[in-house]
Formats: structure tokens, C-alpha cells, sequence
């Protein structure tokens, strides 16, 4: 098993911890959002099934892996995973921590492994960084009535 | 180089030659010109170049004095410098203009012409700003419309260049500077054109340099000062020419050919109406109208104020003119008349004696105040000015848009007087101020008007409340262009975009026969006609109007989008008005997403198309039966029991009739009534908190934390439960103090904002049958608002009855104690969460029945006195906070000047009791007198026992008829310690009234300083201040601010005799509660600067307490206190409340969007900040640190 392997297994969990999460939850929009987490964890599921076809990668110790596995075990076990009803935007940021945490795992890892294996640890940081980016941009455009002020004295720039 | 057509505001054309023409742009925010400054800055930041390939410099100083100095500055050292400016900030900047004109030197200050603050202050379009500058040597150029803005920006450029006389481009704030329209857009070239590259030089060869030196700003003496002033003349009498010359060579390159005073109408008009500004547009169009109708009617417009060429003025005016109507967007009290006015009539007589007249005898010429404050100048107050003149005895002096029954000055109006083309599309839309409905309006302007050959017109209309604000879009889209510079009587569509406006706001009333209304419900296609008002529902049958609804907010929810509805409306706006083909705004909205958004990420602009789609497919279309049914009426502004006053004068503003308000109904002298809030129930919390008793364990922190005073507790007597209503909660009181009471927390259901602080903070949980904690139920909680309002109503009523708790039996300077005190500071329009209110809600708990308070333009002054109703209120004996704002530089001086007056009137009445003491007409008061000079105040029973003695002394006193009984009876309330606060934000604190705050400091004087600093200035928009933090990104910091905060507590702390405190209530709420006691105790000067969350910040409102957490967590704002008083007793003065450092300031920091929009952008700089950052907050907290470290006791 390599770094690949792990990646796309940590992406497979993901998938199915939100669309776990969608088939219990009522709410149109929550299972909505959840089924678009899923699909999204199926994209990147395979992209790093595609990098790893394009790059040859050492195996790795298992025990690496170990925490980030953990990270979605905890969360399917936990009583409440994520917030299933209040606001959408709560939901969206819960998601964006797991991709925070997914990511520092795997920056703080590549420090720890073999130097051959560092770039791809990063890589695949770096791709978890972008998934966080676009939250990041959800997050902010649909936090907009919470955040942005029509008044006045208060002259916009950016778009709504 | 072909020009573009660009759908801009004014602001967005101006800023777009003053970036292209100035090296250095330096500037004060200040509505409504900050977007100019703002604009001119993102320029430079992304690196934009001038016509000469360099970047501008833009910076921001700390007052607009600090601009006039700088600019002035540059401007002598031969730099091409530019500042805009309005109000009260020009009035600042005056002084150096003097000296700039004199000195003969050019440049071009462009300003959005507003009010200034007189009776009030108004933040809305006249001309008093500008009059007020017109003696200062100054050439004053107006546009009048948003092509102008950008037109005379480069024509005042190139004047000043050639006559070297410095000019003031204006126009109106507001109805200029923000309205949008499409326009032609001026290439680099047509300024190179424009601008004499040889006059840049020769401006800059009289640069002030070494290497040529010169003196100027020298003091000169009787013998040449006269002399001097006079030099200049010869340039001013030069400048109309030239000022000419440049409009026709713009003429010549654009087409677009303007005159000193531009004629139009009939050549052969007898009745001229002479004007600046855009009101000029809506008397043409009604001349245009009228002529058409057989009148004969023209209109100067003035562009060149100053200098006044009379010699243009008169060749002007048709020779067939018999009355002149003068019309001024200002106010001179006391003067013959306003200064166009003046100017006009002077200009005629001057041109008669000169014999270049235009007629044969000199026309009746009267003048007339229009406009102030941004009203309205529809066409029908235009045509009443044409109608007075034609008058047998026409009025002079007169105001129009106004009823002034106290003077009679005010001209009647015929109202059903409409010009409005039958070729316009005409729309309103009115959404709530966070819904995004100006935004999406915007983007409609700029579809119609970027993607078809029309025109387009956008203004929008906005009240000053911050939280559950309504704003109102006005829209004109036509094949002409569209020149109607004032508000839609009529509209053909109208849309509503919250659907609680439907019972209070009177919508259709402006709509036209046959129009298209489209409300946003959640109620089905066959109920929503029941759920109507009958007022509404008679507009929509009496004028034949199509009715369609949208349910919107549960299809932005379906699709991920949360409450955000601004897609799903502009869409459904396209898909019903018929403005353009459907199909075709389809395809431009999505072009426009993926402008707009494809940076961002491929699922925001598919999310933005779902938004789209879904909107399409659920449109829905109502019948409209030919009967009304409904048996609800709107609902009334004000209840029915409310005082006379606010009946009469607050409800009418309430309901957006404050227009029609005589002046006899407004207070002369700008004095209003407290406490008017309470009347005004914006019922805009969808959901509100929900009280669990069993749960509660009394902690009061929910009530502590609410922004609004809209969480209250009581402990009392449990007899008061039996005639409670039914539902009303209560539980035993907790605490040996309030044993045997009975205890409730009640939340004001319709004037709560629904903001969730106090859901956040509440520790209680509930728990499950097994024991465990349920984290999604506690003590509090949100439900929805709706099916508990009228429930909640009754038991808020009620509790609002119970007596106060009797201050015996809690101390309010504890964090529980604190809330059983009526808050005299309630149901403001702060934003949902703010961060500042809780604080002064603390203050006037603590010591609201003394409070003298000043307070500082801003956030503060807005939310704290912006009509219709006011949030300082009285306890049940009618004391409670007197409140007043002066300006925002000034504030700390405004406070000492009511220390002065308090102190002086204290020892007055005690002089007076000396003399008192020795009258054996009072001998038998020996012992009170005594006790009056001698009482002690430190605690809320001794100040109501002194109260006590005040009055036995007034009512004996009562009964003298000597001037030293009258006297000593006007001044013994001052016998009574009143406490004096100076309240502002860090914008007043650390830049514009830094200087007036240190002074009032180092007084000595018994003064108390509160800033709330959200680092950044809040009200105008989120500009830079002293205290935005390094790497944080703001206004005027766009690139992220690289200069670490001003560490102002610890500069005053300094002087060793100023209480300084450094709070944050929601990281530490008793150590807030002892700080505003020890500066209330503290007998000299003291300074409490507070911690305050703000929207500006970019931070979720309802966890503004987590993020406080983190900045003193971090140490970016460590708590302390400096004790001057226990310096006395050989203590240290320094105390930290506040713990090491256990986070980094990045995991504070990227909670917020102020730091991680750099991140976004630029992540690099960002990381290089951050370091920055934290360095710094590891350098203060070991400052701080070794401050805390010293005491008297080493000096021993």
C-alpha cells in the first residue's frame, strides 16, 4: 500500500461518512450539501487515483495513516457529527475543518517519512488545501447575509 | 482609442480621472466621498498606473486637518495631489485652503457634496458643505450628474493646471456619487489630451526644493499684507476663460460641450430657474415637458461658481427673461439670502451697470432653499418654482419639498404633477440590508446596460438602522438616456424581497395601473391572497396589477445556499418584467456568474446557476380575486398607547411619511425626546431565544451579552405570579441574597434581532434521560420567531411590570448583579451581535441614572441617536442618560467641556449653601445642609440618599422667592455626583481625536473615556485605523496593514495618573464589570478601552464572545488594569487579568476575514504578516509583562 492508496481510501470514507450523514438527515438542503461533500470526496478519490497512476510511489508505514482514519471513525461514531439542522454555513465549515485537519496531516507527516516520500505527502497536501479553498469561497458566499452590511456609509468593492 | 460605455456611480467616475491625474492622493473617510478615496486605493494596490506609467500613492491620515496639512505639503514640494472630502471634513481641510490658494497653487479637491451637522447631523447631499468654502480662494466647479463627475474631474484638472488657481470639483453626495448610470468612459488619451504636460512641469518646477531654495508662509505686517492679497487677482480674473477654453477642447474631443452656465430651453423663455448640481436635470426635464405644453421656460445651469463671471452669467440668459427663480441646495441663517441667490442678483445688477444685460429691464429675481439633506427635488416642486414666478406677488425667501407652517416660507406643490416618459421601465424593489437585493440590483443595471443598447438608471434608497434595515431600489432602464435624478413616484414593477415589509410597508401605493408585483412568501399560490393585508389587497385589485410569488428563501436552503436569496430574486425579476427577452437574461445572468465567480471555484458557479434554474422553475403566478377579503389591516408604526409626540411625529417616520412632517412638528433646536425605541417593534428576529428554567443556573450571562437589552431577569416577589399570563415562565431564585424570590428571564420576542450571542455563551446544557449533556439544548435556545411573537409580547409586557429588583439584594458591580439593573440603553439598530453595545448597555446598568454622556460621530452616534427612536431610556423616576454628539474629532473635549460645566455648577450650589448656612431663615437646616456637603456618593445608596436631601432642600427652596433660593434651587441637582463618560471608537480614540483625548487626560479632571475599538472604522465601512492590527486587511489596507496597533492604554498609562483599562467582556465579563467600577470610582481621569466584534472584522456575530476568547487567548489583547489609586497604597498599578499566551495569533487571526481574505489573495504575504504579527504580540505581552513587574515598593 502506498501514499496514493491511503489518500484515496481517507477520500472513500469521507464519501461515505457524508453520504451516511445525507440518508439520515430530513433537511432537503443539509442532504443536498452533504451529497455535494460526497461527490466532491469522489473527485478528489479520483485524482489521487489518477496521480498515482502517473507516479510511482515507496510504501509507507501504515501507522502514519493511522490518525487520519481516526479523524472520520470518531466522526461516524460521534452521536453528532455534524450539525443536521441550524445554519448551512456551520455545516460547511465542520466540512473545511476536516479538510484542515486532513491537510496539517499530511504536511506534518511528510516531515516524518522517508525524503523520497516527502513531495508526494505535500502534494497531496497541497490538494487538500484546495479543497479547503473552495469551502473557504462557499463559506464566505453563503455567509454573505451574516457578514455584509447595506448601508449608507458602507460602499462595497466586492462583489455581494 | 474608442471609448467604452461603462453603468458606473458617480464616485466609481470621478475616482477614475483622480487615479489616472495625481501622483498622491491622500485622504479621510468620510461619507459619502470615502468610495472615491476607497476606489483610487484598490487602483494603486492592484498597481493601476497614472497617465504618466507611475502608481499613485494613496494614503490615509487621521483627520481631514492631517489631509489638509499633507496635501498642502505636497502640493508646495510640486507634486500633483488630489483629496476628496465632505460635511464636516471639508470644514476641516478649509484652513489649508486658504493657504493652497494663496500660494496660487494648483490642484483639485473633489467633493460629494453633503450636509453639515447642525440641528443634527445627516450624512445625506446639499450644498452647505461646499458654500461654506467659497471665500477661500478656491475656483468651485459643479457637475451635475455621473458623466459630469467624470467630465469636469479632467476639465478642473486641466484648469487648475493653467490658471494655477486651486479648484473644488463638486457634486451631490448621494444622488450623484451613488447613483449608477451608464456612461461614456474618458481613455488615458483624452486626458493626455486634456493636460498640458508643461504646466505639470512648471507646477513642479515651483516645487519647494534645496536645490532651488524659497521661502513661503511667512508672517507679513500691515505694510504689504493688503498688497500681497491682491497679487492673486489677475489669476482669478483669468480663470473663467480659461476654465472655457478647457470645456471646449473637451467639447471638441468628446462632443460633450459644457459653458460656464449653460442655457437650455426656450430661446425666447420668460421664466428661468438658475441652478447647480442635479436638480438641474430634473427642472430641464420639466421644462422640456412644459415647453412642449406651450410655455416658455429656461434654465441656467451654473457650473462655474467661482470665480463668477458675470459677463458669462448674463450672456446666458435669453433676452426675453422676465423672472429669475434662483434655487439653493443650502442654508445661510441670517443672510439676505443663500449665495447663488446673492451672486445671481449681484451678477445682474453688474451686468446692468456694465450695460451687458440680456433684456431690456433687469427680471424679478427671487430665491428659494430646495434639497436639504437629500430630499427629493421631484418635477412637481420645479414646476411650483416656474408657478411662483408667474405669481401676481411672488414669494421670495421661499423653501420648496417642505410644508413650513412657522415661517409660511414653503411654496405649494401640485403632487399628481408626473412627467415620467412613457418609454421608461420603472422599478422598485425593496429588500432587507443584508439580503443582497442592491446587489443584485446592481448587476441588473449592469446586465441592461453592458448587454443591450439601453439605458440605465439605478439609485437606492437606504434607512441608517444596521440591523434589519430596509433598503429600497429605485430603477429606470429606457432606449433614451435616462436624466431623472430623483426618486419613482410610479413603478410598473415591484418587488418585495422580505415578506415582513408586506404588513408594515406601504409598497403598492406606488404602483402603476397594471403593474407587476412580485412578493417573496412562504405561503402557497391560493393561501398568500389571505395572508395579505386588505390595504394591499386593494391595490392590487384597484389597479388591474399581476401578482406573482416565490417562495425564496427555502430554495436557496435547498440548494446550499443558506439564506442567501439575491440570485433567485434577479432572476425572478428577469423572468417576469419583460425588461428583456427571458431567454436572453438568462444567458447574460450566467455570463455574469461566470464572470463574477469563476475564480472562485467551479462549484460557486454552479451553485449560482442552480440558484438561477430553480428560480425559473418556481415562479408562480396568483389570481387576483375582484374582491378584498382580508380581515387584518397593516399593522400601526407605534401602538396605540404610545406618548402624543411619538404618535404624532415618531410613527410618521416610522412608516416612511416623515417627509410630510411640518415644521412645526420638528423640535427647534434639535433636542429629542429618550427612550423612543421601545414604541418602534421591528419584529426582524426570525428566530428569537426561547428560555429553559429548569435548565438555568442563573448566571446571567445571556442577558450580559445582549447586544439589544432584549434579554432581561428580575428577581421579585412570588405574589406578582398571580396574575401572570399564562405561559409566563419563572423559577426559585438562586443565591442566599434572593432567597425566597422567585426568578424569570424574559426575552423581548419583537425587538430582539435574533443575533444568537446569548444561545453561544449560555454554559447550562440540557440533558438526556441517560445523563448526558445534550449539546444542542441549553439553558436558551433559538426557535422561531412567528408562532411565539404574540405569547412572548404578552409575558415581555408583563415582566416589564414587575417591580425592579430591589438593588439591596445583588451588587451591581458583579457580572449577575449587573443584569437584575434596568439596562437604560434598548432595542438600538446596531447590528445583530455587535460587539460595542453590551458595554454601553453595561455603563448606563451601572450608572445610567447619572450618566452625562458625550459621544463621538460613528457607529455609537448612529446607533445611539439616529432617528425616528432613540435607545436611551429612563428608569421608572425618569432619570437615565443624558446623551449628546458633537462631531467625531472633537468628542473628548465635548465631554470635558460637561465636566467643566458639572464641576463649576457643584461648587456653585455649595457656595451657595455656605451663604444658606449663615441665613437664620434656615437655621433649622443646618443639619441637612451638613449632610448635602458632606455626603458620601461612592455607592448607589449614597446617591439616593443624597437625592433624598436634595429634594427636602428644593422644596424649601421652593418657597423663597431670593435669587440665591432660585439660583441654588436650578443647581442643587448638582449636588448629586453625576457621572460624565466620553464614549466613541478607536477611529475617534487613536487618530482623528487622538489629540483632544490625551489633552482631556492629562487633565486631571474626574472624566471618564470609554473606546470601543473594533480596529477599524466601522461606521463608514471598515477603513484602516490606528488600531487595525498588522496584517489584518481594511480599507486603505488592502495589501494587509504592515504597522502593528497602536498601543494606546499603555501611552496613557504613561502619565501615571489615568485609570487605563483593557477590557473584552466576552473573555472575561467580571473583570469588564471591575474595570467600569474602578473608572467610575477612580476620582480623576480614566480610560477603558474595550474589545469590540464587529461585522467589519468578518466574523460570525452570534460567536463574537469565542472570538474575544481567542484575541486575549492569543495575547493580542491581553486584559489589564493600571490603578493609579493603588500606586498610593505601594502597590503595583499594573494588574494583568489575563493569562500567558496558549494559541498562536494565526488561530485567532483565521477566524476572521480580515486576515484570511489576504490569505485568499496573497498567501504568501499573508504567512510573511502573520510572523510579523506574532512577533509583535509576543513583544507586548513582555512589555506588558515588565510593566506589571514594577512597584513603589522597589524604589524603597
Amino acid at each position: 500500500m502506498d501514499i496514493y492508496e491511503y489518500a484515496m481510501q481517507m477520500e472513500k470514507d469521507g464519501e461515505i461518512f457524508y453520504r451516511e450523514l445525507a440518508e439520515k438527515t430530513a433537511d432537503e438542503g443539509t442532504r443536498n450539501i452533504l451529497t455535494r461533500l460526497a461527490n466532491a470526496e469522489v473527485k478528489h478519490y479520483r485524482l489521487f487515483a489518477d496521480m498515482k497512476k502517473h507516479e510511482a510511489t515507496q510504501p509507507v508505514d501504515l501507522a502514519y495513516l493511522a490518525e487520519i482514519k481516526n479523524i472520520f471513525v470518531q466522526m461516524r461514531e460521534s452521536r453528532t457529527p455534524l450539525p443536521a439542522n441550524g445554519r448551512q454555513v456551520v455545516l460547511y465549515r465542520k466540512a473545511q475543518e476536516l479538510e484542515k485537519k486532513t491537510r496539517d496531516f499530511y504536511r506534518e507527516k511528510a516531515g516524518e517519512v522517508d525524503p523520497s516520500q516527502k513531495a508526494v505527502f505535500l502534494k497531496i497536501a497541497d490538494e487538500e488545501q484546495k479543497h479547503f479553498n473552495i469551502l473557504e469561497s462557499i463559506i464566505d458566499m453563503v455567509s454573505r447575509p451574516q457578514t455584509w452590511l447595506e448601508n449608507p456609509e458602507w460602499y462595497h468593492l466586492e462583489e455581494y | 482609442m474608442k471609448r467604452r460605455m461603462i453603468t458606473v456611480d458617480g464616485c466609481t467616475a470621478c475616482a477614475h480621472v483622480v487615479h489616472a491625474v495625481n501622483e498622491l492622493i491622500t485622504i479621510y473617510p468620510i461619507t459619502p466621498s470615502s468610495p472615491i478615496a476607497e476606489i483610487c486605493d484598490a487602483k494603486s494596490a492592484k498597481g493601476e498606473k497614472n497617465i504618466w506609467g507611475t502608481v499613485p500613492a494613496v494614503n490615509e491620515m487621521q483627520s481631514e486637518a492631517g489631509v489638509a496639512g499633507a496635501v498642502h505639503g505636497s502640493l508646495t514640494t510640486g507634486a500633483l495631489a488630489a483629496t476628496v472630502s465632505a460635511s464636516q471634513g471639508l470644514l476641516l481641510i478649509m484652513p489649508d485652503m486658504y493657504k493652497i490658494a494663496g500660494e496660487l497653487t494648483p490642484t483639485v479637491f473633489h467633493v460629494t457634496a453633503r450636509a453639515l451637522a447642525c440641528q443634527g447631523l445627516s450624512i445625506f447631499g446639499d450644498h452647505s458643505d461646499v458654500m461654506a468654502a467659497r471665500s477661500t480662494g478656491f475656483g468651485m466647479l459643479c457637475s451635475k450628474n455621473v458623466q459630469e463627475s467624470m467630465d469636469f474631474s479632467l476639465i478642473a484638472q486641466a484648469a487648475t493646471l493653467e490658471s494655477r488657481v486651486p479648484f473644488l470639483h463638486f457634486f451631490d453626495g448621494f444622488r450623484t456619487s451613488h447613483e449608477i448610470q451608464k456612461i461614456e468612459e474618458l481613455t488615458f488619451d483624452d486626458m493626455r489630451s486634456m493636460i498640458d504636460d508643461d504646466l505639470v512641469l512648471a507646477h513642479r518646477a515651483r516645487g519647494l526644493t534645496p536645490d532651488r531654495p524659497a521661502i513661503r508662509g511667512t508672517s507679513q505686517n500691515p505694510d504689504v499684507y493688503f498688497q500681497g492679497r491682491e497679487t492673486v487677482n489677475r489669476y482669478y480674473q483669468a480663470t473663467p476663460a480659461i476654465v472655457q477654453k478647457a470645456m471646449d477642447k473637451f467639447g471638441g474631443l468628446t462632443g460633450r460641450q459644457y459653458k460656464l452656465f449653460d442655457y437650455s430651453g426656450h430661446p425666447e423663455a420668460d421664466r428661468v430657474i438658475a441652478i447647480m448640481g442635479s436638480a438641474g436635470d430634473t427642472v430641464l426635464a420639466v421644462i422640456n415637458a412644459l415647453n412642449a405644453r406651450g410655455e416658455k421656460l429656461g434654465l441656467v445651469q451654473v457650473r462655474l461658481f467661482r470665480p463668477f463671471s458675470v459677463e458669462a452669467f448674463a450672456a446666458s440668459l435669453p433676452a426675453s427673461v422676465k423672472a429669475i427663480a434662483v434655487l439653493d441646495r443650502t442654508k445661510e441663517p441670517g443672510a439676505i439670502g443663500e449665495p447663488l441667490y446673492l451672486d445671481v442678483r449681484a451678477a445682474i445688477d453688474e451686468a446692468g451697470a456694465k450695460g451687458i444685460q440680456a433684456g431690456k429691464t433687469p427680471p424679478l429675481i427671487v430665491g428659494g432653499r430646495y434639497g436639504l439633506g437629500s430630499k427629493d427635488f421631484t418635477p412637481a416642486m420645479a414646476k411650483a418654482v416656474f408657478d411662483n414666478v408667474r405669481a401676481p406677488e411672488p414669494r421670495n425667501h421661499f423653501t420648496i419639498g417642505i410644508t413650513d407652517d412657522v415661517t409660511l416660507s414653503s411654496l405649494p406643490v401640485d403632487e399628481s404633477f408626473n412627467i415620467e416618459s412613457k418609454g421608461v421601465f420603472r422599478a422598485l424593489f425593496f429588500g432587507l440590508g443584508a439580503d443582497g437585493t442592491v446587489g443584485a440590483n446592481k448587476n441588473t443595471i449592469k446586465i441592461i446596460g453592458s448587454r443591450t443598447d439601453n439605458f440605465a438608471q439605478g439609485y437606492f434608497v437606504y434607512d441608517s438602522k444596521k440591523s434589519g434595515a430596509m433598503t429600497v431600489s429605485h430603477l429606470r432602464f429606457g432606449k433614451e438616456t435616462v436624466q431623472n435624478p430623483y426618486l419613482l413616484p410610479k413603478a410598473s414593477f415591484i418587488a418585495c424581497h422580505n415578506p415582513s415589509f408586506v404588513e408594515r410597508i406601504d409598497m403598492l401605493s406606488r404602483a402603476e395601473a397594471g403593474a407587476t408585483f412580485l412578493l417573496t412568501t412562504s405561503h402557497s399560490q391560493d393561501k398568500v391572497w389571505d395572508t395579505l393585508p386588505a390595504e394591499v389587497q386593494e391595490h392590487l385589485i384597484s389597479k388591474k396589477m399581476k401578482f406573482y410569488i416565490i417562495d425564496a428563501f427555502p430554495l436557496a436552503e435547498e440548494l446550499g445556499l443558506g439564506s442567501r436569496i439575491n440570485m433567485i430574486m434577479q432572476t425572478a425579476f428577469f423572468a417576469i418584467s419583460g425588461v428583456i427577452p427571458k431567454e436572453d437574461a438568462v444567458a447574460f445572468i450566467k455570463t455574469e456568474i461566470e464572470k463574477t465567480y469563476a475564480k472562485k471555484g467551479e462549484a460557486i458557479v454552479a451553485m449560482n446557476y442552480a440558484a438561477v434554474d430553480k428560480a425559473l422553475q418556481n415562479i408562480k403566478k396568483v389570481s387576483i380575486p375582484d374582491k378584498v377579503t382580508s380581515t387584518i389591516g397593516m399593522r400601526p408604526p407605534v401602538p396605540h398607547d404610545a406618548p402624543e409626540f411619538v404618535k404624532s411625529v415618531t410613527a410618521p417616520m416610522i412608516a416612511g411619511k416623515g417627509d410630510a412632517l411640518p415644521v412645526s412638528a420638528i423640535p427647534p433646536d434639535g433636542t429629542w425626546p429618550t427612550g423612543t425605541t421601545q414604541y418602534e417593534k421591528r419584529n426582524i428576529g426570525v428566530h428569537v431565544p426561547i428560555w429553559e428554567p429548569d435548565i438555568c443556573i442563573q448566571c446571567g450571562l445571556c442577558s450580559f451579552v445582549c447586544p439589544h437589552a432584549t434579554i432581561r431577569m428580575k428577581a421579585y416577589d412570588s405574589r406578582y405570579l398571580n396574575n401572570a399570563p399564562p405561559g409566563f415562565k419563572s423559577v426559585d431564585a438562586a443565591g442566599k441574597e434572593l432567597k425566597g424570590l422567585k426568578f424569570t428571564v424574559q426575552v423581548a420576542p419583537e425587538d430582539c434581532t435574533g443575533c444568537g450571542s446569548c444561545v453561544y455563551v449560555c454554559p447550562a446544557h440540557g440533558k438526556d434521560a441517560q445523563g448526558n449533556k445534550l449539546p444542542d439544548f441549553k439553558a436558551i435556545n433559538m426557535r422561531l420567531q412567528e408562532p411565539l411573537r404574540q405569547a412572548g409580547a404578552r409575558h415581555y409586557a408583563y415582566f416589564l411590570g414587575l417591580p425592579e429588583t430591589d438593588p439591596g439584594r445583588y451588587n451591581v458591580n458583579t457580572v449577575k448583579g449587573s443584569q437584575f439593573a434596568k439596562p437604560l440603553f434598548e432595542y438600538h439598530s446596531a447590528c445583530a451581535g455587535c460587539g460595542e453595545t453590551p458595554y454601553i448597555k453595561l455603563l448606563t446598568q451601572m450608572f445610567g441614572d447619572r450618566l452625562l454622556i458625550a459621544n463621538a460621530t460613528g457607529c455609537t452616534s448612529i446607533y445611539g441617536g439616529n432617528l425616528p427612536t432613540t435607545p436611551y431610556t429612563t428608569r421608572a423616576d425618569n432619570r437615565g442618560p443624558a446623551w449628546s454628539n458633537s462631531l467625531f474629532e472633537d468628542n473628548a473635549e465635548f465631554g470635558f467641556g460637561m465636566r467643566l460645566t458639572v464641576d463649576k455648577f457643584n461648587s456653585q450650589a455649595l457656595e451657595l449653601i455656605e451663604r444658606f448656612i449663615g441665613n437664620p431663615a434656615y437655621a433649622d437646616m443646618g443639619e441637612l445642609f451638613e449632610a448635602i456637603r458632606t455626603a458620601d456618593q461612592t455607592a448607589q445608596n449614597g446617591i439616593e440618599e443624597q437625592r433624598t436631601r436634595v429634594q427636602k432642600l428644593k422644596s424649601r427652596l421652593a418657597q423663597d422667592p431670593s435669587s440665591d433660593a432660585k439660583h441654588l434651587g436650578s443647581l442643587a441637582d448638582y449636588l448629586v455626583r453625576i457621572s460624565v463618560w466620553a464614549i466613541g471608537g478607536d477611529g475617534w480614540a487613536y487618530d482623528i481625536g487622538y489629540g483632544g483625548v490625551d489633552h482631556v487626560l492629562a487633565s486631571g479632571k474626574n472624566i471618564n473615556l470609554l473606546v470601543l475599538d473594533s480596529e477599524v472604522y466601522s461606521n463608514t465601512g471598515g477603513q484602516m485605523s490606528k488600531a487595525t492590527p498588522l496584517a489584518a486587511q481594511a480599507q486603505f489596507a488592502a495589501g494587509g496593514k504592515r504597522t502593528p496597533k497602536k498601543s494606546l492604554g499603555m501611552i496613557m498609562a504613561t502619565y501615571g495618573n489615568i485609570y487605563v483599562a483593557q477590557a473584552a467582556f466576552g473573555a472575561n465579563p467580571a473583570q469588564t464589570v471591575k474595570a467600569f467600577a474602578e473608572a467610575e470610582a477612580y476620582n480623576g481621569p480614566s480610560l477603558v478601552i474595550a474589545y469590540s466584534t464587529c461585522i467589519a472584522q468578518g466574523i460570525d456575530m452570534s460567536k463574537g464572545v469565542e472570538e474575544q476568547k481567542r484575541a486575549v487567548a492569543c495575547g493580542h489583547w491581553p486584559l489589564w488594569r493600571f490603578n493609579p489609586a493603588l500606586e498610593k497604597e505601594g502597590k503595583s498599578p499594573f494588574i494583568i487579568d489575563s493569562g500567558e499566551p496558549t494559541i498562536t495569533f494565526a488561530e485567532y487571526a483565521y477566524h476572521e476575514n480580515r486576515y484570511r481574505a489576504l490569505r485568499a489573495a496573497d498567501p504568501e504575504l499573508a504567512a510573511e504578516l502573520m510572523k510579523l504579527a506574532e512577533k509583535d504580540v509576543k513583544r507586548r505581552w513582555q512589555y506588558l509583562k515588565h510593566m506589571a513587574k514594577w512597584s513603589p515598593e522597589q524604589e524603597k
